[in-house]
């Protein structure tokens, strides 16, 4: 494991120290869990804004499980529900310690020392506790500052293969997380608006016959508009281990939406309220095709769990709608002469306009 | 209101609650011109009584010629305006219950002329928007979660699914002859 590459990906990138340090910065972490088997999937991030003392974090959770998992009493599994939640608080100044990392304050506990990250989150109001603890996995990848097509930039870093055990308490229940589970992390850290951004980016699973895993991270850039759109880049990994890159147009991104409109179930709660006579298109199906010369990969995405995060922004009335998409996935690929079909895998996507 | 609260507790309570009202005053003043704008709308020249789990507050302008917001105890029997309870607010910003849900329930009770009803539904839209990214609202929330009754309801299920009002029972209120007018 290249030491040096996780610091570059983890270390927290803020300059919070500093006086002059513009209140348009942000730097979140970002886990994706899912158990392929009872296909519960979780989302958490933590969000920092601006500075200590004016800014805010933002504590973001989200649990889609089988309707009826926790009653025990599930029928199928086409239906799903979703608990969780999105709180802002004020980033309050003594709270954070950038090496090692640790962030402390409300009933949030982060930190990362010596590549392990501890992650306690409680919410009591909602009756909900996330305790978690991982390693990394995967080769990391780090991309230090891509432009915006609006403005700002934003860097990204991945590390598609996580560790991670621990638990998660929903109204008591437990869903116990263990070595079962894949876990995806990423970062993004960089100055820009909230509103004024857009992307598709999804983390998909899959196990073969043989046991080797798969993992494809996907991003693309786009103006809230959709009349620009940046370069897209589609990241194979066999195992831990990165094994092909697609980039550009060899990757075809193709929506499939269902015909009538809906209201999303939408957070933090101020927003479900502010948006409740909104109905919106919601995607059935994310379908890519990315092939070279060489080789090709075709993955199918089925959604079957939409909830929507509407983030203002911290100076005026625009907002970014983060549409979370997961679901089930199939692959048809062939990569370095090997041909592969997965069927039974999982999907995590946020497409944001 | 708590049955077992004792009168020091109730007197405690309101006194709380006036503070709090106080508060969310002050910041839509200073904050948000258009927020200031509805509550001088909605407050100027009456008296409307709000009541959270039980308690009930008076906001007053009486002065035709000067804008001044009195917020205090209102009496027992007084006629209630605007009627919730804080575990509707929780929910609400929670995001378990949308506002929609929370009138369609009759956890929110709501009484006013049809203009002051709008008025204060953009008040609120206004307060709700602002509500995530302004330090003050953020603080005052969190103030009046902590300091607030925070009974835990009954609730078994946290889902976001049920976030959203089932408008069914409210269309079958309503006749069918007037359901079948072409606007």
């Amino acid at each position: 494991m290249n030491n040096q590459l996780i610091h570059l990906v983890e270390e927290f990138k803020i300059p919070y120290n500093d006086s002059n340090c513009p209140g348009d910065w942000k730097d979140w972490y970002h886990y994706i869990l899912y158990n392929p088997h009872s296909q519960i999937r979780i989302l958490y991030n933590l969000c920092f804004n601006g500075t200590p003392g004016t800014g805010y974090i933002t504590d973001t959770l989200l649990i889609t499980l089988p309707k009826g998992y926790l009653q025990k009493t599930i029928t199928s599994f086409s239906e799903f529900e979703t608990f969780g939640f999105s709180r802002n608080h004020n980033w309050e100044s003594g709270n954070i310690l950038a090496t090692p990392f640790r962030f402390i304050q409300n009933d949030i506990m982060f930190s990362i020392r010596n590549n392990i990250t501890y992650i306690v989150s409680d919410n009591n109001e909602v009756n909900i506790k996330l305790d978690i603890r991982g390693i990394p996995l995967a080769e990391p990848i780090f991309v230090p500052e891509r432009q915006l097509l609006e403005n700002g930039s934003v860097g990204w870093g991945i590390i598609p293969g996580f560790c991670m055990t621990g638990s998660i308490y929903i109204d008591g229940k437990l869903i116990t997380i263990d070595k079962e589970w894949f876990c995806y992390h990423d970062r993004n850290f960089g100055r820009f608006r909230w509103g004024n951004i857009g992307y598709i980016w999804f983390v998909s699973y899959f196990t073969g016959a043989d046991k080797q895993t798969w993992t494809y991270v996907l991003h693309r850039g786009n103006t809230t508009d959709f009349a620009k759109v940046s370069s897209p880049i589609l990241f194979i990994y066999r195992g831990n281990v990165l094994a092909k890159i697609f980039l550009s147009q060899s990757i075809d991104i193709q929506f499939s939406w269902h015909k009538s409109e809906k209201s999303p179930q939408i957070l933090p709660g101020s927003m479900a309220s502010l948006f409740n006579d909104r109905t919106i298109l919601m995607p059935s199906e994310i379908n890519i095709l990315a092939q070279d010369e060489n080789d090709f990969t075709q993955i199918k995405m089925v959604i079957n769990s939409f909830t929507e995060l509407i983030i203002p922004d911290y100076k005026e009335k625009q907002y970014s709608f983060v549409k979370e998409l997961s679901g089930t996935a199939s692959v048809s690929q062939n990569i370095e002469n090997e041909n592969n079909n997965f069927f039974k895998g999982c999907f995590y996507a946020e497409h944001v306009h | 209101m708590y049955k077992e609260d004792s009168i020091i507790e109730r007197s405690k309570r309101n006194k709380l609650l006036i503070s709090l009202f106080k508060k969310l005053i002050k910041v839509i003043r200073n904050d948000n011109d258009y927020a200031f704008k509805l509550l001088r709308e909605v407050t100027s020249e009456r008296e409307t009584i709000i009541e959270l789990d039980g308690y009930k507050v008076s906001l007053a302008s009486k002065d035709k010629n000067k804008y001044i917001l009195i917020a205090k105890k209102a009496p027992r029997n007084a006629q209630v305006y605007f009627k919730t309870t804080s575990s509707t607010l929780r929910e609400i910003m929670n995001g378990t219950m949308n506002i929609d849900k929370a009138v369609c329930e009759e956890r929110i009770f709501i009484k006013a002329p049809i203009n002051d009803v709008i008025n204060v539904f953009k008040l609120t839209s206004a307060l709700l928007a602002e509500g995530s990214i302004n330090t003050s609202l953020r603080n005052l929330w969190k103030e009046f979660n902590d300091s607030w009754l925070n009974e835990k309801n009954n609730r078994t299920n946290y889902s976001l699914n049920g976030q959203q009002p089932d408008y069914t029972i409210l269309i079958n209120e309503i006749p069918e002859s007037v359901l079948l007018i072409k606007v």
